[in-house]
């Protein structure tokens, strides 16, 4: 017998779901996904340097920031360019914004119908409308940090190699400064009302990996780490993965050393929680009070959605941090100059699904000779597929009358992007 | 009362940054909610069986042989079809590989060892497949523009776009002349209608909204000068960014 969702509403992009059922268990769970490839890595080929962040950020409507500026990050890298503490501010600042918008979205948009069985969000806003306002603030809060800083919403415009094309205006970022702390509370009554959800009963033992930073919880800089304990640089972190092509959709799936594991906001605050700030702090004692120290808080799949809610508190609280250090720099240089020059360079930064890596290779005109971009979904959809072995395969879910519902749910909190995966 | 609209908002292979600049309407996507009868629009509901239209949202560029089946369906089940964004209306950042030689393969070739086993289509915008009625240029769109299409078309009014150059607005928001600066802008050839939004960042125009109007001496003239001013290839690269280069010179 088979199972066969074709068509899998609410992610990012086109996927199916097809399984085969054996003896009762869950065997050969895929997710092929439907996208087109669009070889954005063959497209920048041979071509000038300076566009290449264009199109990659294009890669995704809903992590741009994340591709546009990992992009102009590893370009900077080979031509060995240090950008001004300032600069520096700002683009941690839009590392906070995207997930800000992004979780928003996958939270209320894409996850919580399925706790209450809605197949339409519509009913979700008729009964909370609310929390639909509060989502909704939440996320122009972040759509209009990228707008002041990046010059638009999406596919930012200000960003450029060696800093900012252009320096945000003073009295919008004061604006914005003066908006946290409502956005701050909002994003706490959301985290609160995700932390009542029902959530799954259910555990797996996976590897999870990020970028963890030296004294922050960090999107936009750090060294990789690994919840069974390795810590390493991204160039050597990037050589131990590896991506092979499936035989059935245009994905490439990526192990690090061979095996699966999972990246995105499960994975940093697994790594990371102890680097929260206070108020997401807080909101720890969802998973008891005797998880703490440097252990793992939870190997439940489920709660990256809550992960996600925690996050978005965190970063609310961070984006006042970063303002008050950008209105003390007084210095006024947000873009240096600097000589091109052959050479590669590789970055990694987190995304909101995940770690995202941008690699190219530019010769002495400035023409891309190499490219190579692994973003999250890519790393993370094998272990989705395990997951959904082991899930349909308990006892409760197997003989459950709404198993077509499970399945949406577990690739739902993974908050998989097929449109990056394919890219 | 009036009987509500049908919508769909749909998604070909992209960003799909338009349909996430629809949410970013914020509180008016919850009008829309409230002016149109919502059909289908994944990142809001489950999928619905669903054989009448009056108005769908069309994003992205038909890349697999399900993209054209779903394009051709669309367009028997409805009335007006937008297509929504640069890569819907022209081709895209995708379709830089229709400008390269030997597209075919040598693209699929480096991306994937496998290369035989991806669709690997000339791309093309909508209109090359199935009728269009309306478009929504830009890359993204702009979503405020969007609001005011979706408004005209719920109270049966024909959607427009005022015919003037990015350079109208450019002026009117007071941003310095990147042109006169040296820089290769197309604002002067290409449609209005995105508030200049990349030179008030200091970015010169690439194009992705289209040309103003296609058949204008003053199109071939101002590619002229750009030439002289960077040069044949670049101009080339500046046009095919957002697969815009074949719109641009008919």
């Amino acid at each position: 017998m088979k199972i066969t969702i074709n068509h899998l509403a609410k992610i990012e992009g086109h996927a199916g779901f097809f399984a085969d059922i054996l003896n009762g268990d869950i065997k050969n769970a895929k997710i092929k996904v439907k996208v087109g490839a669009r070889l954005i890595e063959g497209i920048v080929l041979n071509r000038n340097y300076v566009e290449t962040p264009i199109v990659t950020s294009r890669i995704c409507g809903i992590c741009s920031v994340a591709h546009n500026l990992t992009s102009i990050k590893a370009l900077e890298n080979a031509f060995n360019i240090k950008i001004t503490p300032k600069a520096e501010i700002l683009r941690k600042i839009l590392f906070l914004a995207e997930p800000i918008q992004s979780h928003a979205t996958h939270l209320f948009f894409l996850s919580l119908s399925d706790f209450f069985k809605y197949d339409n969000d519509l009913d979700l806003i008729k009964k909370y409308p609310d929390l639909t306002k509060k989502i909704v603030s939440i996320r122009d809060f972040g759509n209009r940090i990228k707008e002041v800083i990046g010059g638009r919403d999406m596919h930012l415009l200000s960003t450029e190699i060696g800093g900012f094309r252009k320096e945000p205006e003073e009295k919008e970022l004061k604006k914005i400064y003066f908006a946290v702390d409502k956005v701050l509370e909002e994003a706490i009554v959301v985290a609160e009302f995700f932390k009542k959800l029902n959530y799954p009963d259910y555990e797996r033992k996976i590897e999870l990996v990020g970028l963890v930073g030296k004294n922050e919880y960090s999107f936009y800089k750090g060294e990789m780490k690994t919840s069974s304990g390795e810590k390493t640089s991204i160039k050597s972190f990037y050589k131990e993965l590896s991506e092979e092509q499936t035989n059935y959709d245009p994905t490439k799936r990526v192990k690090h050393k061979g095996r699966e594991f999972m990246v995105g906001a499960i994975a940093r605050l697994n790594l990371s929680h102890s680097l929260l700030n206070p108020e997401a702090k807080k909101l720890l004692d969802f998973f008891g009070s005797k998880k703490t120290g440097n252990a793992l808080i939870t190997k439940n799949t489920f709660h990256n959605i809550y992960a996600q809610a925690v996050e978005l508190v965190h970063c609310a609280e961070e984006v006042k941090n970063l303002l008050d250090n950008y209105f003390k720099d007084k210095s006024k240089i947000l873009l240096v100059k600097y000589r091109m020059r052959n050479g590669e360079g590789l970055a990694a930064t987190e995304a909101p699904r995940g770690t995202l890596y941008h690699y190219y290779k530019v010769d002495r005109y400035g023409i891309i000779r190499e490219c190579n971009i692994i973003p999250p979904t890519a790393q993370f959809l094998d272990s989705l597929e395990n997951d959904l072995e082991k899930y349909l395969s308990e006892a409760e879910i197997k003989n459950g009358e709404d198993r077509k519902r499970k399945i949406n749910m577990l690739v739902r909190a993974y908050d998989p992007c097929m449109t990056c995966a394919t890219h | 009362m009036k009987k509500k609209l049908k919508l769909v908002i749909a998604s070909m292979t992209c960003c799909e940054g338009c349909q996430v600049e629809i949410l970013n309407l914020g509180e008016r996507l919850l009008n829309i909610f409230e002016i149109f009868d919502l059909g289908n629009f994944s990142w809001v509901k489950e999928k619905e069986e669903i054989d009448y239209y009056d108005v769908a949202l069309i994003e992205g560029t038909p890349l697999t042989d399900e993209d054209i089946q779903s394009l051709k369906e669309l367009r028997k089940k409805s009335k007006i079809i937008v297509a929504m964004g640069t890569c819907a209306h022209l081709g895209g950042v995708q379709e830089i590989k229709n400008y390269t030689e030997n597209r075919k393969n040598e693209k699929a070739k480096y991306v994937y060892s496998k290369y035989q086993r991806i669709e690997n289509k000339v791309v093309v915008p909508l209109s090359k497949i199935v009728k269009i009625d309306y478009v929504a240029p830009g890359c993204p769109i702009n979503k405020d523009e969007l609001y005011n299409i979706l408004c005209d078309i719920a109270i049966g009014k024909s959607p427009k776009i005022a015919p003037r150059p990015v350079c109208f607005e450019c002026q009117n928001n007071g941003y310095p002349c990147l042109l006169q600066k040296g820089e290769p802008c197309l604002g002067p050839i290409t449609l209005g209608g995105c508030d200049a939004v990349c030179l008030k960042s200091n970015r010169f125009c690439y194009g992705c909204r289209g040309p103003i109007n296609a058949k204008s001496p003053i199109i071939k003239r101002h590619l002229e000068n750009i030439k002289k001013l960077v040069g044949e290839k670049y101009l080339a690269e500046i046009l095919e960014t957002f697969g815009a280069e074949d719109d641009f010179i008919k």
